[in-house]
């Protein structure tokens, strides 16, 4: 089972999967936004990117708007590579498995 | 569970997310719709505000031309114009915050300011062109330019929404470019513009995204997204409409429906020469026909007299076009002239005899329908 050791233990998580997805095919989305397209909790989320940002998947910038503080988030290069393997490796498996 | 599945199932995910995040996938047809409409209503009322005198007003560019003033028809078309772009933004607007509720998703996000910003940035910038351009007195080319303009725009913006958004966005600036070039029509080429293809674009993405499923055989040709099928589109949806209309209004088990019925099953129609229609199944051949119109001697009699005039319309037509292919071919002068018109003669002849036969043949399919109907009572 050679797919099974190159799948990404970090995106075995739907939500994070999901985030990752996001980000790769926008610039950089708002905390909020992402929280929107979800459909989560803010603690949910939060730890949910605090993991992706961890191992350097994705980094953060925070502003103000205003008076509101406003955190964008963005996928690294890192992360670029690392999703675009695992949706190789999906995708392996299900050639495989036809 | 089944990792196949289940990883196709998140790549199903994956995809829908990433459509969502990053595209603007509210944007209702039927707005597209309204802005041709109204496009069409103004380009309407410019021309009759200004009937002929106004384009030969826009093509006199240096101004000598008395009757209505050139600031008269630049207020006039600046006024217009920014009704339309009122009207048809208002309806868009309600429209699509619906959809977007309709379907759960807030319309003010991320994507659909990218969208704006995609189409503002070209379109303010043609906006400013055709001001500098009224400033100017060039009135002839606003309208090829709000063209170009508007179909840059949305080729700009067809990264952030559907993809048939750059068809239309290159149909505009086709059409802007060739209304460049035919300024005398430069109205009619922005009622095609900016009134069909919304229409058309309209059209397609309603019948597409918006309506849950196609009752079957309306509008067959709604799935197509060529220019040039959009009138017919309005006219069938119209025609469709009516049909739906009269069907629902009949009562389901009345004299009238068991007539109906039986008038859909007997009844036949012909089409293009041996071939007609029962109970919609298209079937071919004399034989079939000559069956059919048996349950009315009258009719056949009718249908058998309509085929022979139209053998001797056929035979009188073929005789002069041989006449005439003869006459080329022989080379003489002289008898080219008698020939031509023995051909227009032999010509004429021919289709009124085709005429003729038409009308028989018309008239002998309604009385065999007419003799079928008669088997209604004996057979229920």
């Amino acid at each position: 089972m050679e797919w099974l050791e190159k799948f990404n233990k970090v995106f075995e998580s739907k939500i994070r999967l999901g985030l990752m997805s996001v980000l790769v095919v926008n610039d950089s989305l708002s905390f909020n936004e992402l929280k929107e397209l979800l459909q989560l909790t803010d603690g949910n989320l939060a730890s949910h990117l605090k993991a992706l940002e961890e191992i350097k998947y994705i980094e953060f910038q925070k502003q103000f708007n205003g008076r509101k503080p406003l955190t964008t988030y963005k996928a690294t290069e890192d992360g670029h590579k690392a999703f675009t393997e695992h949706l190789q490796v999906l995708e392996n498996m299900i050639k495989q498995n036809l | 569970m089944n990792p196949n599945q289940d990883s196709l199932h998140t790549l199903n995910e994956i995809r829908d997310l990433m459509e969502r995040s990053s595209k603007f996938l509210s944007l209702s047809g039927l707005s597209g719709v309204f802005a041709g409409i109204f496009a069409l209503i103004g380009a309407g009322a410019a021309y009759v505000r200004f009937k002929t005198d106004w384009l030969t007003e826009i093509l006199a560019p240096l101004g000598t031309y008395q009757g209505h003033s050139r600031e008269d028809v630049i207020d006039f078309l600046f006024v217009d114009g920014l009704c339309v772009l009122v009207s048809s933004l208002a309806v868009g607007i309600i429209l699509t915050v619906r959809r977007g509720r309709k379907k759960g998703l807030t319309v003010w996000n991320g994507s659909s300011k990218r969208l704006l910003i995609a189409m503002l940035i070209p379109l303010a910038t043609g906006g400013i062109f055709a001001l500098a351009m009224l400033h100017y007195g060039f009135i002839w080319l606003v309208f090829p330019v709000t063209l170009l303009f508007y179909g840059l725009a949305l080729v700009n913006a067809s990264r952030f929404t559907y993809p048939e958004v750059f068809y239309m966005g290159i149909s505009e600036i086709g059409i802007g470019c060739i209304a460049l070039f035919l300024t005398g029509y430069s109205l009619i080429f922005w009622a095609i513009g900016f009134g069909m293809l919304h229409i058309v674009y309209g059209l397609t993405m309603y019948n597409r995204y918006e309506r849950e499923k196609l009752p079957s055989g309306e509008l067959p040709g709604g799935r197509r997204s060529g220019g040039k099928s959009g009138l017919a589109i309005v006219l069938l949806v119209l025609a469709s409409g009516s049909v739906c209309l009269a069907q629902v209004r009949m009562p389901s088990d009345s004299t009238a429906s068991k007539a109906r019925k039986w008038y859909d099953k007997e009844t036949i129609y012909l089409r293009n020469g041996n071939s007609f229609v029962k109970n919609n199944v298209v079937y071919a051949g004399q034989k079939a026909l000559r069956n059919e119109f048996m349950v009315s001697p009258e009719g056949l009699g009718l249908y058998l007299k309509s085929r022979r005039t139209r053998s001797i319309g056929l035979i009188i037509s073929l005789a002069g076009s041989a006449g005439s292919v003869i006459s080329l071919l022989s080379g003489n002068r002289d008898h080219l002239k008698t020939f031509f018109w023995i051909s227009v003669g032999t010509g004429l002849v021919g289709s009124g005899f085709t005429m003729a036969a038409n009308n028989q043949r018309d008239q002998a399919v309604w009385i065999r329908n007419r003799d079928a109907m008669l088997f209604l009572e004996a057979n229920q």
